[in-house]
């Protein structure tokens, strides 16, 4: 194909001179080479798609269907002239036979739909029964197929829309998590080099014999590539399980953002990472990679777990629980009352913490502090913080409050205990049906709730998200991990009257804590250690944590006062209330903590769904569901407008042919222009033949000037043009229409041929 | 270059999903993806060996505007069809700065040949240079290309057109004595070696030259006359020195130069046609009698590699050729100046566009 570039030298290389014999030698076999691959193809996309939606269907009807059908489309396909006629003939036989069977079409198709739908999902089971009905469509399906594939087979680039089409069920299976039939694959993936090597253009033998003769050379190759595959390449994958594992583990777009992180900043990416983010679904916060984020080193021995705080929430919307960073009140309240607390119980040192961060690791925007504590700075890089256990401050409610605790009552109060209502509408009606006394029944009618409704599971997937999160997690998924049991415990409680907020940060359990000389009891906090946990607060005491999540939950009591067990909404505490108990490894301890400023936060913790679960498969079928739908009115629409097009076609040239020579130039004219000829170039002028035969080299001058006689003859002289001489001009416009088009581009013969039809 | 990327990217994913899923034949399909590669790699490579493309006229000249059958011939010594040979064609007329390409994509049968005929034609005239610049033979899924070392290339002459110009022979040019080894047909001369004619004796004839026997055989006095030698009289200086490259003016130059040779040598006149020769380093000389000689000198003249340095052509012919005397001395540039003995004359240029020879009159 020659390609034209702007002269510059004078000199024109036009292109090349028809060869005559590329239109008359008997092509023998060879051009069913390009419908063999296209039959090829088709049998491995129905064995494909069959496989991948696990159907039951007549194969021996459907592979009769692909054959006899292929060969059928390829006769239109190399028909030459007759093509419109044998395409109308087959539309109008389909036509008829949907129409017939329309009922039966369209239970096929609504079961092959579900079936589709069905293997997208987790259980990729059979769908057996209405075998007819799935045959009928699926070879509705071939028809269509075959009509598309034929058109597109005219073009060049209309091959790789083939190949993408026939890629479909292989991509859909992968997708699926399933693994396609491999002889379908490899049928496609034959056919898809078959119709890369040949070549959209009719005459050209050789593409075809390449084509075939690289048909067979992948045979070859293929026998060759099951013989040797095993031996040769199996040593590289047998440590495939474990790259698997790593890959599921992985966040590819964690990974990115991360590195474009560190690219761009100089700012190391701090142990917090994605604990300090109160966003839902975030992929970053359930994290089990072993990487140690930072140190903790005390100077008591530990006893239960050891929650340390990095970012609390206050506000539930629809995306996350919003930061709470209300400083209005110092945060130290709670750890005076602590002290006193323990002095009484004889308690006289607090626990000296220190918390240290590898480097380029260091986090100093957020805290990473226990439950009753006073910061003491940093020294050397490490925070260094007072706590006073909760085991140790018993006798709590025996201290009176004061106006600060007070004060802070009323805020906690009026800022603590707000929930959406119209969003949570079966939480509510459980509040409603289970009305408790108590703080100690309302903790465990909650924790009651939780357990028997859900069940830990730490690869649970993203939530829908127009569904509320808590209330899609406790009665649709019914699974999840410590930030669904947190939050859901949170609202549970404000429901109940008793404020309570969403925390996220550590749980330090004491076991990871090794004596170190020279450090203490010293613990290498791993990323698996970041946990969600519900806090409430308990009058005078404080706010303790209140853990709902059921791996975490060691079922000690709940640690608070008399008084505080009486604390519903609205009644006041006594004074001087006493501790009911206490237990060491309770996860609730009484504890005060002041924030910051009273603008909302939320926190949002989310986890990475390493392995496809339900919820992405669901997503993915819905996503599936709607792709099919619009690919197939896509599809649809892109036949009936290529039928459309060639109808159009027929009849436009159909009536050119019933021109007069006087219109023929016309349209030669034009043909012309499209071929490079200046337009308004005057067909008057006595130099008009001399001007097209120098532009247009392979337009002999002779012909061209008897054919200008009998146009001028037609459009100014009263004479009758005869039959022979209108073919004349007719055969020049042909000749003319069928070398230009072979310097076009395939968008420009589209162009040439479908819209316009000069040709 | 894309499709090495897709296929890269298909052996990828291969390697992706054989992790990725258990499977039977995933590791089966990556085996043949590699093998596939190396195949078509090492037909690549074997294809390269086979395939021999050149280029071929059969007769290296043209005229002006004017179409020439170019010939592009592929042969494939291999085994295998050779299924995409990409051929870029390069042209230049040697007085323009400009290179065009055309591109060509062609296949061939195994054991075969193929000439593909390509219609050329150029606006301008002068020597037109085809060469191929890259010639690249793909494999049946062109991933791999492999380029040809084609050094051929073919040199065509584009005439100009001749278009005669009426000349007015002076008569001191016509009489002007020559040397030479042939005689006018037209004219007698004084060269006693050859008898121009015998005719009758006319009142104020040389006695001398009185032919005695014919006078005696006639009886009537006849005369001889002797003949002129028929010689080179004119010199024409040819200033090919290109101040910019511009077709159109040397198009216009060797238009002139051929339209005022011919038609002096249409009237009679031979004359001499110099012109300085970059790569020889001196001034050439042809002499034309024929017409033949003129096609000659355009061939000797467009063969000249193109300079653009001062060279004052004048003197250095009388220096390289001392000897030569010429009634009538012409000198052409390719600003379209004439001269004649020294003279500008009223010419403006012939070519493409210049009615410069049309109501001119050349006169030597």
């Amino acid at each position: 194909m020659m390609k034209k570039k702007n002269k510059n030298t004078g000199i024109h290389l036009e292109g090349r001179i028809p060869d005559q014999r590329d239109y008359t030698e008997n092509r023998g076999f060879f051009w069913f080479v390009p419908v063999f691959y296209m039959i090829l193809g088709l049998y491995g996309w129905v064995r494909t798609a069959l496989s991948v939606g696990a159907v039951s269907a007549d194969e021996r009807i459907l592979c009769a269907a692909v054959l006899f059908l292929g060969l059928w489309f390829g006769i239109i396909y190399r028909a030459g002239r007759w093509k419109f006629v044998l395409f109308l003939v087959s539309a109008g036989a389909a036509g008829l036979l949907v129409w017939k069977n329309f009922a039966l079409l369209q239970e096929g198709f609504l079961h092959l739909g579900e079936a589709f739908l069905q293997s997208s999902g987790a259980d990729h089971g059979s769908y057996t029964g209405w075998q007819t009905e799935v045959t009928a469509a699926m070879s509705a399906v071939i028809f269509l197929l075959y009509c598309i594939f034929v058109g597109c087979l005219h073009a060049e680039a209309g091959k790789y829309l083939v190949i993408v089409c026939l890629a479909v069920p292989v991509g859909a299976a992968f997708v699926f998590g399933q693994v396609p039939d491999g002889i379908g694959v490899f049928c496609m993936l034959f056919s898809a080099i078959g119709l890369i090597v040949s070549s959209a253009d009719e005459r050209d033998i050789l593409q075809e014999k390449s084509a075939l003769l690289t048909g067979f050379l992948c045979l070859l190759l293929l026998a060759a590539g099951f013989a040797f595959s095993e031996p040769v390449l199996g040593s590289l994958f047998e440590q495939k399980e474990e790259t698997r594992n790593r890959i599921l583990q992985t966040s590819l777009l964690k990974e990115m953002t991360e590195r474009f992180s560190s690219w761009q900043s100089a700012e190391s990416t701090v142990a917090s990472g994605g604990v300090s983010d109160g966003t839902f679904n975030n992929t970053d916060f359930f994290q089990n990679t072993g990487e140690i984020l930072f140190s903790v080193a005390q100077d008591q021995k530990p006893e239960g777990n050891l929650y340390l705080r990095v970012y609390t929430g206050f506000q539930y919307t629809k995306a996350q629980w919003t930061e709470d960073k209300d400083t209005r009140f110092p945060s130290d309240i709670f750890y005076e009352r602590a002290e006193e607390a323990a002095f009484v119980n004889g308690y006289d040192s607090p626990v000296s913490l220190s918390v240290g961060f590898p480097e380029g690791k260091e986090d100093r925007e957020h805290p990473f502090s226990p439950y009753f504590s006073t910061t003491q700075g940093e020294v050397d890089g490490r925070k260094q913080y007072r706590f006073y256990p909760m085991w140790c401050l018993g006798e709590m409610f025996s201290l009176s409050g004061d106006d600060s605790t007070d004060a802070y009552r009323d805020y906690v109060y009026g800022k603590y205990l707000d929930y959406p209502q119209k969003r949570l509408p079966r939480l509510q009606e459980f509040v409603e049906t289970h009305p408790c006394s108590n703080l100690e029944e309302i903790c465990s009618t909650v924790k009651e709730l939780l357990y028997e409704n859900a069940s830990y599971n730490p690869q649970t997937g993203r939530f829908p998200e127009d569904e509320d999160f808590a209330e899609y997690f406790l009665f649709e998924q019914k699974e999840g991990y410590c930030v669904h049991f947190a939050t859901t415990a949170v609202l549970l409680m404000r429901m109940y009257g008793i404020p309570a907020r969403y925390v996220t940060g550590f749980a330090i359990p004491s076991g990871d804590f090794e004596w170190t000389d020279g450090i203490g009891w010293l613990a290498n906090v791993q990323d698996g250690r970041a946990h969600a946990w519900a806090e409430i607060y308990v009058d005078h005491y404080g706010w303790i944590p209140f853990e709902t999540t059921p791996s975490y939950d060691t079922g000690a009591a709940l640690v608070y006062s008399q008084e505080a067990r009486k604390q519903i909404k609205g009644q006041s505490l006594p004074e001087d209330s006493g501790m009911d108990g206490e237990n060491p490894e309770t996860a609730e301890s009484d504890k005060k903590e002041t924030d910051g400023t009273g603008e909302e936060t939320g926190s949002d913790s989310g986890k990475t769904d390493r392995e496809k679960g339900n919820h992405e498969d669901k997503n993915i079928v819905d996503a599936g569901s709607t792709g099919i739908g619009v690919a197939g009115v896509g599809l649809l629409l892109l036949v009936f407008g290529m039928i459309g097009l060639f109808l159009r076609r027929e009849m436009i040239l159909k009536r050119r042919s019933r021109q007069d020579a006087a219109a023929i130039f016309r349209d030669m004219y034009q043909v012309l222009v499209q071929g490079g000829m200046p337009e308004g170039t005057d067909c008057m002028a006595g130099d008009f033949t001399a001007k097209v035969t120098e532009q247009f080299l392979w337009i002999d001058k002779e012909e061209m000037d008897l054919v200008m006689d009998i146009v001028m003859r037609a459009n100014f002289s009263g004479e009758a043009i005869g039959k022979e001489e209108v073919l004349q001009v007719r055969s020049m416009y042909r000749h003319i229409c069928r070398t230009i088009q072979k310097g076009m581009s395939w968008q420009k013969k589209f162009y040439f041929r479908f819209i316009k039809v000069y040709a | 270059m894309v499709r090495k990327i897709w296929y890269g990217i298909l052996i990828l994913v291969t390697v992706y999903l054989e992790i990725m899923y258990d499977s039977s034949w995933l590791l089966s399909l990556l085996a043949f993806e590699l093998l596939l590669a190396m195949v078509m790699f090492l037909l690549s490579w074997y294809l390269r060996m086979h395939v021999r493309v050149w280029l071929d006229m059969k007769i290296p000249v043209a005229q002006k505007n004017e179409s020439f059958p170019l010939e592009l011939h592929l042969e494939n010594t291999g085994h295998f069809p050779v299924s995409d040979v990409h051929v870029v064609i390069g042209y230049e007329n040697k007085y323009g700065h400009y290179r065009e390409r055309r591109v060509l994509d062609e296949s061939i049968g195994s054991m075969g040949q193929k000439t593909v005929m390509l219609h050329t034609a150029s606006e301008y005239c002068g020597n037109i240079r085809f060469f191929l610049p890259r010639v690249c033979v793909w494999d049946y899924l062109h991933l791999f290309g492999r380029k040809l070392k084609c050094t051929s290339t073919l040199s065509v002459n584009v005439l100009p057109d001749i278009r005669p110009v009426p000349v007015e022979v002076s008569v001191r040019t016509r009489n002007f004595p020559v040397e030479g080894d042939e005689y006018e047909k037209e004219q007698s001369g004084d060269d006693p070696s050859e008898i121009f004619q015998i005719r009758e004796f006319r009142p104020g004839d040389r006695i001398q030259r009185v032919h005695w026997k014919m006078s005696a055989r006639m009886e009537e006095m006849m005369t001889k006359e002797y003949s002129m030698p028929r010689g080179c009289k004119i010199l024409f200086l040819l200033d090919g020195r290109q101040k910019e490259e511009s077709l159109e003016k040397m198009d216009a130059f060797l238009a002139s130069a051929a339209s005022l040779s011919f038609s002096m040598l249409e009237a009679g006149c031979l004359h001499v046609a110099a012109w300085y020769d970059d790569s020889a380093g001196r001034v050439m000389r042809h002499c034309i009698q024929r017409e033949q000689d003129i096609y000659e000198m355009l061939d000797f003249l467009m063969t000249a590699p193109v300079y653009g340095q001062e060279y004052d052509i004048r003197a250095a012919y009388h220096s390289h050729y001392p000897e030569g005397v010429y009634s009538t001395v012409l000198y052409l540039d390719t600003e379209g100046n004439l001269e004649c003995n020294g003279e500008r004359t009223g010419f403006s240029g012939a070519g493409n566009t210049g009615p410069g020879l049309s109501g001119f009159v050349l006169e030597v």
